[in-house]
């Protein structure tokens, strides 16, 4: 929590102008993405997000989950789920499409909870 | 301890579960090894990755949006969570990918006299404190739940514990000024929700938000915010459940009434029972927002299913932590809680963080022995054996048992 090296901007103004262009054109290079104060630095990062590698089975059962539930997460969140009942199913898709606002259509809700048992049941 | 006997080595990692139905391709990267949580029932397995930038690596729960657990191991040896191994938890995947600390900006409004928006510059200026606090995912360990519930199936370690820097929240809602007619703050942060989706923001009573010890926090451990753990500000409600921690916090709204939002109405209640713990079918009871963490334990240095040395001292460690309150005792047993063996506590690095302790346990003979370990925090709360159960997975803190082997 040192004050040794900070420098309000007046200060840095006059650096400015006493090293002319040079500094000047320094701050405009990577030190734009940084701010300081009392010691602390932050530094804009940027973060790229991995490929995402798990899938569904091929078929219509695992295109089926897909469509209807892949928009907002990525497979794993399925296939990692314990082994649950229809109801239960039937109210994640119940959530989805009411809290979430997934683009479900009612008429798939029984195919995709049958899939989805389908996806659990075949597990070893 | 990153090789531990439950990390299972795969060449070929995602073979197995490929085998059972879901097509994954296998990249050096991505996944070398597969780690076993234990969770009754499985599916138990998760590929292991290093694949997040800034993470070391990390339990693969779900790669959009980001659910990266820390593996036990990872926490072995120190009380500060190490910020590349620290866990991930974002609900929706539109998560914030870059932020430019210039044109930043934290927004005090609602129920205030002078709506301010702070810039990082202005945040730095202010008086800072420090304080070690751990963050918890409110459904840490939900995949131990018996019988087993949806959401996402954490093993142990969507926990951390970092010494956070940072401003007090009292002092930025002092530059706005609270309005009279001010009860709760909402918080919020740059992530976004799907189209028509409830944004996701959380909300503490105002006696709580300008109680001294809720922090805007801009480093862990004396490093700016990963991305991943809500670059370049975090709110830290020491004592409370991670839900409260809003990540890449943008937005502090004062509401002169209590806040009827989704993910506070319907999202992250608990039963207004003891240790939240209601029965599989129970229905009808009250419900509450989740708050306080309780007391817990775990053993650091070995996992379960791991072989030991028979007829020999054996040397146990671990963390500890009370919740809300701090360590006061913990106890070991080597005989599944017939007996208790006090355990030696490390420094007190606030009443809010772990506490590392030790023990060495006497000679075990050959054979399968259950090690367990429990803590009792400075408010007398100490757990016990008996499982914790709500339908949400939420504040499991049950006495954790790992079965070991001597030979």
């Amino acid at each position: 929590m040192s004050g040794a090296h900070r420098l309000g901007p007046a200060m840095l103004a006059i650096a400015a102008f006493a090293l002319g262009g040079a500094a000047i054109a320094a701050q405009r290079g990577p030190a734009t993405r940084s701010v300081s104060g009392g010691g602390i630095t932050l530094t804009s990062p940027t973060l790229s997000l991995p490929e995402e590698k798990a899938a569904f089975p091929s078929g219509a059962a695992g295109e089926l989950i897909t469509s209807n539930c892949t928009a907002c997460h990525s497979a794993e969140m399925i296939l990692n789920q314990p082994l649950l009942g229809a109801d239960k199913w039937k109210a994640e898709i119940d959530k989805m499409r009411g809290t979430y606002h997934a683009q479900i259509a009612t008429e798939d809700d029984a195919a995709l909870a049958a899939a989805l048992i389908g996806l659990q049941t075949a597990r070893p | 301890m990153a090789d531990g006997p439950t990390l299972i080595e795969r060449r070929r990692a995602l073979s197995l579960i490929a085998a059972g139905g879901a097509g994954l391709v296998t990249s050096p990267l991505w996944a070398q090894s597969l780690v076993d949580l234990r969770l009754p029932g499985g599916p138990s397995e998760r590929p292991m990755t290093t694949a997040f930038p800034g993470k070391g690596p990390m339990i693969l729960q779900r790669s959009r949006a980001p659910l990266l657990e820390t593996p036990m191991a990872a926490m072995d040896g120190h009380v500060f969570t190490p910020n590349d191994r620290f866990f991930v938890r974002w609900h929706y995947s539109d998560i914030p990918l870059d932020v430019d600390v210039h044109s930043f900006r934290l927004n005090i409004l609602g129920a205030v006299k002078r709506p301010v928006a702070l810039s990082l510059a202005e945040l730095l200026k202010m008086p800072r404190f420090e304080i070690a606090a751990i963050n918890q995912c409110s459904g840490n360990s939900r995949g131990l739940f018996e019988p087993r519930v949806p959401g996402a199936q954490w093993g142990n370690g969507a926990i951390g514990n970092a010494k956070w820097t940072g401003v007090r929240l009292k002092d930025v809602l002092d530059r706005a000024g609270v309005s009279a007619n001010a009860v709760q703050v909402r918080f919020s942060g740059l992530d976004t929700p799907p189209p028509d989706a409830p944004l996701f923001a959380k909300s503490l009573d105002l006696a709580h938000a300008m109680d001294g010890e809720v922090m805007i926090a801009f480093q862990m451990n004396g490093a700016q915010l990963p991305m991943l753990n809500g670059f370049p500000l975090r709110l830290v409600v020491p004592g409370w459940y991670s839900t409260y921690w809003v990540k890449a916090l943008d937005r502090i709204e004062l509401l002169d009434k209590p806040d009827t939002g989704y993910w506070m109405e319907k999202a992250y209640r608990i039963p207004d029972t003891p240790r939240a713990n209601v029965a599989p079918d129970a229905k009808g009871y009250p419900t509450v927002p989740i708050n306080k963490m309780s007391p817990r334990s775990f053993i650091t240095n070995l996992t379960d299913g791991a072989r030991v040395a028979a007829n020999a001292p054996l040397k146990l460690r671990g963390l500890a932590m009370g919740g809300a309150a701090g360590v006061t005792r913990v106890d070991l047993s080597t005989d599944g809680g017939q007996t208790w063996l006090a355990a030696t506590t490390g420094p007190d690095q606030g009443k809010y963080g772990f506490r590392a302790w030790k023990a060495v346990a006497p000679a075990l003979p050959s054979g399968e022995h259950s090690l367990a370990v429990r803590c009792t925090s400075d408010s007398g709360e100490a757990q016990g054996f008996e499982p914790i159960w709500n339908p949400g997975g939420f504040m499991r803190n049950s006495i954790e048992t790992i079965t070991v082997r001597a030979a």
